[in-house]
């Protein structure tokens, strides 16, 4: 049953998928204190390392054209075992709706609203994304391609205007930490910013054209995305140097030094402004994709009836999802790297590996799917 | 609480009349739990009850079963 009937042009797609990743700009902080002056080589391998994950996503998209990921799962793992990977997808989503949920009300409290209590910048924004949601998907991709200027013109000329405080010798020494570090520092990078584009299995059977052209805006989106966080890392880096390790935004400080000739100052409410920007859009994403995969789940033929609601539990949820955030950060550079590659990488893989084996790739999509 | 309890108590009540009037019991029946549980939910943390999410407890069964890197120095 098609639950979405609005499509998105493959453009749209890849687009998204930058947009997507480069709202992870925020999340740096959970590999910055791992990795502190080579955090921009873990960037690289995360890169590397999400090749693979990428191709397991865009085989399971190719082998079941017209078909989402809990239309897949109920295929390849039958009706009961099809509900309880969905029903671990669903609660996946919904963390993600909410951690990014609580991320973005904390980023605010921090920097601009300090006196307003989190809930109320957290209910506002899901009250904005949920009628976003109700318009369908095609309007929260239309503005994709806005966001992504947006991001790279302020990447950009957040790196020319810093170009005077920047210092070559913050990347040393390189490759001096013990390997653990690497391979915890690519394993939040691959885990956090790149991984998550699993949400986009739900979004592919609504892109308009072939599955070979979606491979490749799936791979297009991913460069544009990535080449935007090791901008924004090396930056740092080279600003901030170890030190960027200590501050829970290395971004928004750096962007806090950027002075030109005392003309120019006090450009990191820009970068608060364009992440706010870009949460409304990975927030909308994943909060579509939570009320989508529920109501496929349910066997609803709208979701409309769901989004307010799981609205109201995203809200709540992102209020005690950590006690505090010193158990966030420390969840989200010790324990979820490992967690979410079940969701991410290994579920997806034997989704795969069954599917392919029960011969599911070489049934046509029905009408009613596609 | 009574400015969460209302907003949620009438967003179920419009959305479950769709719900009862469009889909059969058994998908009924479901969508009444979860929406049950989410205002459950919702009352709680609107009253302060300190919940444990299932995030933190996979985290903490992880971390004694040794799953995790270990903590920053």
């Amino acid at each position: 049953m098609k639950l979405e009937s609005g499509q998105i042009t493959s453009s749209q797609y890849m687009l998204s998928v930058a947009c997507f990743i480069q709202s992870a700009a925020l999340l740096s902080s959970f590999f910055t204190p791992i990795t502190r002056q080579d955090s921009w080589l873990v960037v690289i391998f995360g890169m590397v390392a999400a090749i693979p994950v990428l191709l397991v996503y865009s085989g399971i998209m190719s082998s079941f054209p017209g078909k989402n990921l809990i239309q897949i799962c109920n295929e390849a793992f039958g009706r009961v075992g099809g509900a309880i990977i969905s029903l671990m997808f669903i609660w996946f989503f919904l963390t993600l709706t909410s951690l990014h949920t609580r991320d973005l009300g904390m980023l605010v409290r921090q920097t601009v609203l300090v006196e307003t209590p989190t809930v109320y910048t957290t209910s506002l924004y899901i009250i904005l994304c949920a009628y976003a949601l109700l318009k369908g998907i095609k309007v929260v991709m239309r503005y994709a391609f806005a966001f992504v200027i947006i991001s790279f013109l302020l990447t950009i000329v957040s790196i020319l205007l810093t170009l005077n405080i920047m210092d070559a010798r913050n990347f040393l020494p390189m490759l001096t930490l013990p390997a653990i570090k690497y391979v915890q520092g690519t394993n939040t990078v691959l885990s956090i910013p790149f991984g998550d584009l699993i949400a986009f299995l739900m979004v592919a059977p609504n892109v308009s054209q072939g599955k070979k052209r979606k491979r490749f805006y799936l791979f297009s989106g991913f460069l544009l995305g990535s080449a935007t966080i090791f901008a924004v890392v090396a930056r740092d880096t080279a600003v901030l140097g170890s030190v960027g390790a200590l501050f829970s935004s290395p971004s928004f400080e750096t962007l806090r030094l950027a002075n030109l000739s005392n003309m120019l100052n006090r450009m990191e409410i820009l970068f608060i402004v364009v992440l706010v920007i870009m949460l409304f859009f990975k927030i909308a994403v994943l909060y579509y994709v939570t009320v989508l995969a529920t109501a496929q789940l349910f066997g609803l033929k709208s979701y409309h009836p769901l989004v307010l609601m799981l609205g109201a539990l995203v809200i709540a949820y992102s209020v005690f999802v950590y006690p505090d955030e010193t158990v966030h950060a420390a969840s989200g550079r010790e324990i979820v790297p490992i967690f979410w590659l079940l969701f991410e990488f290994f579920l997806p893989l034997l989704l795969l590996i069954v599917g392919r084996a029960r011969g599911l790739h070489k049934t046509p999509p029905s009408k009613e799917a596609a | 609480m009574i400015f969460v309890f209302i907003p949620v108590a009438l967003i179920s009540y419009f959305n479950l009349k769709w719900v009862y009037q469009n889909c059969n019991k058994t998908q009924a029946v479901f969508i009444t739990l979860l929406f049950a549980g989410t205002l459950a939910v919702c009352m709680m943390t609107a009253a302060g009850v300190q919940l444990q999410s299932m995030a933190a407890m996979v985290g903490d069964l992880m971390k004694r079963m040794g799953l995790a890197y270990p903590p920053m120095e």
